[in-house]
């Protein structure tokens, strides 16, 4: 299928190609695919650049802030280890310590509630005002930093992340600091993170809960205890930095930052479709530009081809004219030079042309005057002598004696009607024919018995060979029919007197649907050289003593003038054959 | 629609304070100039500020069924002003007529600047017989949540809303995770630190409101060491109020309307104490050197005792501030933290040295000034205890024009800035949260316009933008 497109594509493209296209696509096809070439290969370094640009920066600001974050935590564990060095200092412990513990979160905001412990879990000192219990038992230790102990991150009652940090104190009475750490404050940290469009930074724990998310919309997510656990650069073995797709389809670029000391992780990720954002406008706008040089390009050169090529077409149409004939033309001589060149030679050579059909048709007419007037003076040379002798010998001889002469003048002023009858019928060859039913053999018929006594006088046998059942009519004019039948007859007649020969004349249906009839004329006279046969039809050409030689030109014009075809062959010392075919019914329009 | 509330203090039985806004309706509002408008009034008339004349719309129904005629309202009336007579106002309430089934007349024994700002609280739930014809009624009420629905016989129509659920939370960071999860569609009052986070959300609007209350930490100067004005004054220069704010409300602090530190129990807009004093200095020498002069021959810290309303995370966290900036001019505060209940009797009896709390000042002028501190000879324990500032409060009070309310005012300001009856601290911060797809036309107005708003206009559910 996409191959007959493909064909049928490059059939039109080669059928219609001109110069205008071909000049304009080679101009557009050099310039427009380099740009292309090196668009594409632009395009590509730039895409490629964005995803490495992109995870360089976000390995920068994720380790950065990771840094900042951890630095956060451990900066809270050493204020908090201070805290409990001071503590430890004082002995013995009492209830003035809240107002401290107070003081201390006052100082530093990152603690939301502070508790001494003593032996048994027993609340010594407390940060809050209302409501301290008599026993508080610390979570499960996680991991250590230093001194400092930091359980696993919990929900408090809030169903907010909070994680505590442990610290033993030594002094006579042993306890231990317990102080929550306020984890909103790294959200607010990732919160605050200068990230482009899309891009995301999520702070998770040891077991993958996101602790933080810089995108606001998502904190509800993160207060719900966002798991990601399976996230690709989480899973134990995993490097730095990674492509992955979501279940949505969306594929993302993620660079993952551990905190130092710490085990909790930042992640940055960005969908890959935002980094490959300048690349794609690139590309559009490659695509744009590319587009508009390709038409604006080819535009120029189409219109620029077409003032280059519209006199070569103006020449052509003129060429066509001068074909078919048109001889008033004069193309226009365009500015650049070598169309004008070639439009004044064109101009030249119509004017040549037309200097020339006149001098040939001037000659022409000269020649056939000179052919009538040597015909002519051939032809009535000899009658108007015969006529003047006899006219003189009148003069001389009795009465009785002039009926010889008298019949000599009749018979010259008969040659002499005779060729003025044959002029008239050529003249009259180009009269419209009519149309109406003939029979063959009924003209063949007539044609002998009328031609037979000449033919008995000359010694030639004259046979209409007619036998068998007669032909259907045809549709033809009757006149025209006869006066070909009977020229070429008379020719064959005349040609056959010197051998006493025959001429035979028979019709018959011919055609492969019995369309045609076609007549043949026969004799076995001397025959025609090829010479002769050549110029058999030409006007004004006879081999005869008597005539203008008009007779088969006549035959010939009326039979194309029929619809007819008419061929002869013969052969030196046999004779000489016409056929004539006529077709039974005149094509419509002939 | 669910409201996300901190857990408030419950100075009213039950949670009646919170629901009020919206089960009553009030005769007057006041603006956040203290400029008084139509609500339950449609208008009134007055020549004298002692003869008070009310028009009251037809046909308004309470949500027993009954209609509110001015005769309920007059017995309501005079019952409020029976149960309320630490009010001077309805102390002073002669009589009340009902001449007409629309009209109200109100007779008081003098003239007085605060009879609109009275009647801009009442008629109240708290009140018997309730008179309650609210846009919303209380149909459930638990420990941790109050359901209203609405009221379709609402006198102005019925609300948009088809009910209004309040969700009690321990605290306010508790309010706001709920918010976060969606639990809430509304939220009032969320922590300081995440203020910013929650304008930065663009599936989030906050509505920042005018104050209307602020934090003060009151003096008990009948206590022999706060009977000297040294000592107070020394309090006040020893409170660094920017520090406070910035400290305690952090991301509010960026908001000017909380930086506006003031000196007397006026809200912030209260057209008649404009500019009458600068607010107290942070000081800590001059305090010390006050303190020193005052204390001569007491080498010892002084100790103060605070009692302070309890369960109310920022109450203790300026408590333990108050802690930390006192002890720098060697005050000891010893923090004691009290069920409200506990509180209110205390403050009330007089029975305190300090009480540090937020109060309720409205948008008016002197009611409660008047209340709190104009000094009581049957109770020696309430008041300035300033005669100076007692005159400054009846020239207030008794105010007949609105020239002599503003010097009243101004005088009220300057006595209490020469011998101050509490430390002023700072407004407190009215913010509320709502999720994008609860549209709420907001304007600054008082939680009673708040209630009307959600009522006739506002909080229309609209889809996500």
């Amino acid at each position: 299928m996409r191959r007959a497109l493909i064909r049928t594509l490059a059939r039109t493209w080669r059928a219609r190609r001109s110069l205008t296209v071909q000049f304009a696509g080679a101009i557009v096809g050099l310039a427009f695919l380099p740009m292309a070439v090196f668009g594409w290969v632009a395009l590509q370094s730039i895409a490629h650049a964005s995803r490495e640009t992109a995870a360089q920066a976000y390995v920068t600001i994720a380790t950065a802030t990771a840094t900042s974050l951890a630095t956060y935590v451990e900066e809270a564990a050493r204020n908090l280890v201070v805290l409990a060095d001071g503590l430890s200092a004082e002995s013995p412990i009492d209830h003035a310590l809240d107002a401290r513990l107070r003081h201390f979160i006052i100082d530093y905001p990152p603690f939301r509630r502070i508790t001494l412990l003593g032996p048994e879990h027993r609340v010594l000192a407390t940060s809050e005002l209302v409501g301290p219990p008599a026993t508080l038992t610390p979570r499960p230790a996680a991991w250590r930093l230093g001194n400092v102990t930091l359980t696993s991150v919990a929900s408090d009652d809030a169903l907010l992340p909070t994680v505590e940090l442990i610290v033993p104190i030594t002094s006579d009475t042993p306890a231990t600091v317990i102080a929550d750490l306020n984890l909103e404050h790294l959200w607010r940290t990732v919160h605050t993170l200068d990230l482009p469009s899309e891009a995301q930074a999520i702070l998770v724990d040891e077991s993958g809960r996101a602790l933080a998310h810089s995108n606001p919309a998502h904190e509800a997510e993160v207060a719900r205890g966002l798991d990601l656990h399976a996230h690709p650069l989480l899973r134990p073995g995993a490097g730095r930095a990674t492509t992955y797709t979501t279940d949505d389809g969306t594929e993302w670029l993620a660079i993952a930052a551990p905190l130092p000391r710490l085990h909790w992780t930042l992640l940055i990720e960005q969908p890959t479709r935002a980094i490959d954002r300048p690349a794609v406008i690139a590309r559009q706008q490659l695509t744009f530009v590319l587009i508009v040089t390709l038409a604006v390009t080819a535009l120029v050169l189409v219109l620029v081809g077409r003032t280059l090529t519209a006199p070569l077409q103006t020449l052509t149409q003129a060429t066509h004219a001068l074909a078919q004939g048109e001889r008033a033309i004069a193309v226009p001589v365009p500015a650049h030079r070598e169309l004008a060149n070639l439009a004044r030679a064109f101009n030249n050579l119509v004017d040549r042309l037309v200097t020339l059909e006149a001098t040939v048709r001037r000659q022409e007419r000269e020649a056939v005057i000179g052919q009538v007037s040597a015909g002519l003076l051939h032809d009535l040379a000899h009658p108007i002598r015969n006529i003047v002798n006899n006219a003189r010998l009148l003069m001389k001889l009795p009465a009785a004696a002039c009926r010889d002469c008298l019949q000599i003048i009749e018979r010259e002023y008969a040659t002499i009607d005779e060729l003025f009858d044959n002029l008239k019928e050529f003249a009259r060859a180009a009269t419209p024919l009519r149309s109406q039913p003939v029979l063959p053999h009924h003209v063949l018929h007539d044609l002998a018995r009328r031609l037979q006594h000449d033919a008995e006088a000359r010694g030639v046998t004259l046979r209409a060979a007619v036998d068998g059942a007669p032909l259907a009519p045809i549709m033809s004019d009757p006149a025209a029919l006869r006066r070909i039948l009977r020229n070429i007859t008379v020719n064959a007649i005349e040609a056959s007197q010197a051998t006493q020969g025959t001429v035979t004349l028979t019709a018959e249906d011919t055609g492969e649907s019995r369309e045609l009839v076609t007549f043949t004329v026969s004799d076995t006279g001397p025959g025609l050289s090829a010479d002769q046969l050549d110029k058999l039809f030409d006007a004004f050409r006879s081999t005869k003593r008597k005539g203008l030689g008009l007779g088969l030109a006549t035959a010939k014009r009326l039979v194309e003038q029929i619809g007819g075809t008419l061929t002869v062959s013969s052969t030196v010392g046999e004779g000489t054959r016409c056929v004539i075919a006529v077709p039974r019914f005149k094509a419509a329009g002939s | 629609m669910a409201i996300g509330n901190p857990a408030a203090p419950k100075i009213l039985p039950e949670h009646a304070s919170l629901s009020m806004p919206f089960t009553d309706w009030a005769f007057v509002r006041l603006d956040e100039n203290g400029q008084p408008h139509p609500k339950l009034a449609l208008a009134w008339q007055t020549t004298d500020r002692r003869t008070w004349t009310l028009t009251l719309p037809p046909n308004i129904h309470t949500h027993d069924g009954q209609l509110l005629t001015t005769e309920r309202l007059r017995a309501s009336l005079l019952e409020h002003a029976r149960r309320n007579t630490q009010f001077q106002i309805w102390r002073e309430l002669q009589s009340i007529q009902a001449p007409t089934p629309t009209t109200l007349v109100l007779q008081f024994a003098q003239p007085s600047s605060v009879v609109l700002e009275a009647l801009s609280r009442v008629p109240q739930q708290m009140e018997a017989p309730a008179l309650s014809a609210g846009p919303f009624r209380l149909v459930n009420e638990t420990a941790t949540r109050l359901d209203l629905a609405a009221f379709r016989d609402f006198w102005k129509g019925p609300p948009r809303l088809a009910g209004i659920r309040y969700d009690l939370y321990p605290s306010a960071r508790a309010a706001w995770a709920a918010f976060l999860r969606h639990d809430a569609d509304y939220l009032v009052d969320p922590p300081p630190d995440v203020l910013t986070s929650l304008a930065q959300d663009p599936g989030i609007h906050v509505h920042h409101f005018n104050p209307w209350q602020f934090y003060l930490l009151n003096f008990q100067v009948a206590h022999p060491a706060l009977a000297d004005v040294r000592v107070r004054q020394a309090l006040n220069l020893a409170i660094d109020r920017k520090a406070l704010v910035q400290r305690l409300f952090a991301d509010y602090a960026q908001q000017p309307e909380y930086t506006r530190l003031t000196t007397a129990p006026f809200a912030p807009g209260y057209w008649a104490a404009q500019d009458a004093a600068p607010a107290w200095p942070y000081d800590p020498a001059a305090a010390r050197a006050l303190l020193a002069t005052a204390r001569k021959g007491h080498h010892e810290p002084l100790e103060l005792h605070c009692i302070v309303v309890g369960q109310v995370q920022v109450l203790s966290d300026i408590g333990a501030a108050l802690e930390a900036q006192l002890e720098r001019v060697h005050v000891r505060l010893r923090l004691e933290a009290l069920p409200v209940a506990e509180y209110m009797q205390r403050v009330f009896s007089g029975d305190f040295e300090l009480a540090l709390s937020p109060m309720t000042m409205g948008y008016g002028g002197a009611l409660w000034p008047y209340a709190v501190w104009r000094s009581r000879d049957d109770h020696p324990l309430l008041g300035s205890g300033y005669t100076a500032t007692d005159a400054a409060l009846d020239a207030l009070y008794y105010a007949t024009t609105p020239e002599a309310e503003r010097q009243a005012a101004q005088e009220v300001v300057k006595t209490m800035r020469r011998n101050p009856p509490a430390a002023f601290l700072m407004p407190k911060p009215m913010v509320t949260a709502s999720h994008a797809e609860w549209l709420i036309e907001t304007s600054p107005v008082s939680t009673h316009d708040f209630a009307d708003q959600w009522a006739l206009k506002g909080f229309t559910p609209c889809a996500a933008p």
